[in-house]
């Protein structure tokens, strides 16, 4: 027990609780005369853990009341004015101490029972019942879990055996798959190829979608127009691309062939099926292809920001780059993260951006696990190690996935 | 002032260098698909007549060429009805539900970003053993199931960016869910759920993997034709390639057009912060 003494002026300051106070304490509305007793003129004992709401009046030696708390004065964030003028200097916690008062006074609303007739939950949160949101999440959880979660599991479990369309016994092999895939050296330049492809063609997605989506941030006549022709090569097929490119690139009359010619220099063979090159050829098609679709994705969160963060920084000196990396990152930083997620999912699983391109070729340079998977499942006849192969693609991009979660979380919980 | 104009004209033709290094690949095969080329071993290279023979020749090169896109039509618009409809529902199941969903809807992100080739094989198994392999249903049902986290995602973020009192008024005054559902929340979404629909087409008509893999022959759809295009057996010229090329891409290019003032809406922003 101690007892607090204030002094201060009764008008126009504003004063901060005084810190260290507990349950118990003596307050005191006035610098009181003696404040030890409790009863005294103008103190009272703080009992409910929350400033007292009302004061004895210093003439009066009434048993002091102590508002208790209420569901009114739980909402609000100030304590109620005490009665007395100059109390209400006191009405000032720091945020931390309100904040603890609001929980501790919070009334427990029950929980929703899922009956139609529970009042609260829908009225005053306006919320479905737990039946209601079963039934809506039930045709998702149907569809998605027979045909997209139901055969990753399967994947999983015949990855230990020798399943296949053709096997008539089936066989419980353990690890057998996945050793004869890891001592593949093919499969090992496959996981190599995919890892630098994805390291190469994911950030350089993200910067050229980010260019690109700067260029239209600020309106100007014929926009809408510009951005809509700028989603066009997204809207070519990943199988399509690749024919396309190839004849781009190979073809008489293509336009490598023509870029060439019009440089005066010598005729050479697609840069897709040169060694050393058609790595690199592919991750700039898929640049091509995805960075517009970056932009597409990044350019409405690019508008919401106000106009006059731009204006600000302009006046303060800043140039495109100091202005794209102070303001436009950091408010577009979790679309970012989850745009890079999606691309690295597809480029994890790169497979008909090669196929027709490339065909893993030359020798095995643009060779990805998706199109190895492929070629093992269904023109080699090695099922179980095709199986396999895919399944280290749904592992590597749920390990990437559970990082993802991991940096969203925050958002989510603040 | 001075500045600024040299800023303006330097960003249009930042602009330009953009929109030509995006279009001239597309313009190139839409020009060889009419038979306009370059002939390089002249100098300057000279150029042939324009044609319309390259369109009649994919007719001729691949038969069933207009069958495939109508299948592909069919079975993307199928499959999009399908998805968005499913993960409209979930998304509103999850964004006004009282138990705290929100946790687990980066899930159906990652669920969207894994990518088709590391299922599709015991996924065609499933589809064989089921007996939906090789029919439209089992080739709608399968895309549909691929796109619906990504469309699930997108429009939990339009949902719980939607201020939900004339939901609450509805309710109050007496409406079902699903009265809400459709009197309310729909009609002030369609822009962003028509613009989901869009996409989740665009995913569903590229798709090469899984009508690769779970069709044979009786189902047949344009991607699939495509991987065809260039087997053992023949290689097809170039021109009427870049013919069938574009005939498959026009539709989705109108598609786009069409919708254009509906497809900011498709964002993967899950809350505003601003």
């Amino acid at each position: 027990m101690k007892a607090v003494r204030t002094s201060l002026p009764r008008h126009d300051r504003v004063a901060e609780f005084p810190e260290g106070l507990a349950l118990g304490d003596q307050a005191c509305a006035d610098p009181p005369r003696d404040a030890r007793r409790d009863g005294a003129e103008g103190c009272q004992t703080i009992r409910s853990g929350r400033w007292p709401t009302k004061w004895p009046s210093s003439t009066s030696q009434s048993e002091p009341e102590v508002g208790e708390p209420t569901l009114q004065h739980a909402f609000t964030d100030e304590p109620r004015a005490p009665d007395r003028p100059g109390a209400r200097l006191w009405g000032r916690r720091s945020p931390d101490a309100r904040l603890r008062d609001l929980a501790a006074a919070r009334p427990r609303l029950p929980p929703c029972t899922g009956s139609s007739r529970d009042r609260l939950c829908v009225e005053f949160k306006g919320m479905l019942t737990r039946p209601q949101q079963v039934a809506l999440l039930a045709p998702f959880g149907v569809l998605v879990g027979l045909a997209l979660v139901l055969p990753m599991l399967l994947g999983l479990l015949s990855s230990f055996t020798n399943y296949g369309p053709g096997e008539i016994e089936l066989q419980l092999t353990g690890v057998q798959n996945y050793s004869r895939l890891l001592a593949d050296p093919e499969f090992a330049i496959a996981a190599r190829n995919v890892v630098i492809f994805t390291a190469v063609a994911v950030p350089a997605e993200l910067a050229v979608g980010f260019a690109l989506a700067s260029l239209l941030r600020s309106p100007f006549r014929g926009r809408r127009i510009v951005r809509v022709l700028f989603l066009l090569p997204w809207l070519v097929s990943p199988i399509a691309s690749g024919v396309m490119w190839r004849f781009l690139l190979g073809a008489p009359g293509g336009l490598f062939e023509f870029a060439l010619a019009l440089l005066h220099r010598p005729a050479q063979s697609s840069p897709a099926g040169q060694p050393g090159l058609a790595l690199a050829t592919v991750v700039a098609i898929e640049v091509w292809r995805m960075a517009p679709l970056v932009a597409f994705l990044l350019l409405p969160a690019m508008e919401r920001i106000p106009s006059e963060r731009f204006d600000e920084a302009r006046l303060n000196g800043a140039g495109a780059f100091m202005t794209a990396r102070t303001i436009v990152l950091p408010a577009l930083r979790p679309l970012l993260l989850t745009v890079a997620m999606l691309l690295v999912g597809l480029s994890l699983g790169t497979f008909d951006a090669v196929l027709i391109l490339t065909g893993g070729g030359p020798g095995s340079e643009t060779m990805t696990p998706a199109l190895y998977s492929y070629q093992q499942a269904i023109q080699s006849n090695a099922w179980p190690i095709g199986v396999a192969a895919a399944w280290l693609i749904v592992a590597a991009v749920a390990l990437i996935g559970t990082a993802y979660v991991r940096g969203t979380r925050a958002r989510y919980t603040a | 002032m001075i500045a600024r104009l040299g800023e303006r004209w330097l960003r249009a033709a930042l602009l330009a260098a953009a929109l030509a290094l995006l279009l001239v690949p597309i313009a190139w095969t839409a020009l060889a698909s009419l038979g306009v080329q370059p002939d390089t071993t002249t100098s300057p290279p000279s150029w042939s007549a324009p044609t319309l023979a390259n369109f009649a020749d994919v007719g001729v090169a691949e038969p069933g060429f207009m069958d495939e896109l109508t299948t592909s039509a069919i079975a993307s618009a199928g499959a999009t009805a399908l998805a968005v409809t499913v993960a409209f529902l979930a998304a509103y199941g999850l964004a006004r539900g009282t138990f705290q969903a929100a946790r687990f809807v980066p899930w159906l992100l990652v669920l969207a970003s894994v990518p088709v080739a590391a299922y599709v094989l015991p996924l065609s198994e499933l589809a064989r053993g089921t007996h939906l392999d090789d029919s439209l249903p089992g080739v709608v049902l399968a895309q549909a199931a691929i796109t619906a986290p990504l469309a699930a995602f997108v429009l939990f973020g339009s949902l719980s960016r939607m201020p939900t009192d004339t939901e609450d008024a509805a309710r109050i005054d007496g409406a079902g869910v699903l009265g809400t559902l459709a009197r309310v929340t729909v009609p002030a979404l369609w822009p962003s759920i028509a613009a989901t629909a869009v996409v989740v087409f665009v995913l569903a008509w590229n798709s090469l993997l899984v009508p690769l893999l779970l069709t044979d022959g009786h189902v047949k759809m344009i991607p699939v034709a495509m991987s065809d295009f260039f087997t053992f057996e023949r290689e097809l010229e170039w021109p009427t390639a870049a013919a069938a090329l574009i005939v498959s891409f026009l539709p989705l290019a109108a598609l786009v057009m069409a919708s254009q003032s509906v497809l900011d809406r498709f964002t993967l922003h899950e809350r505003s912060r601003t």
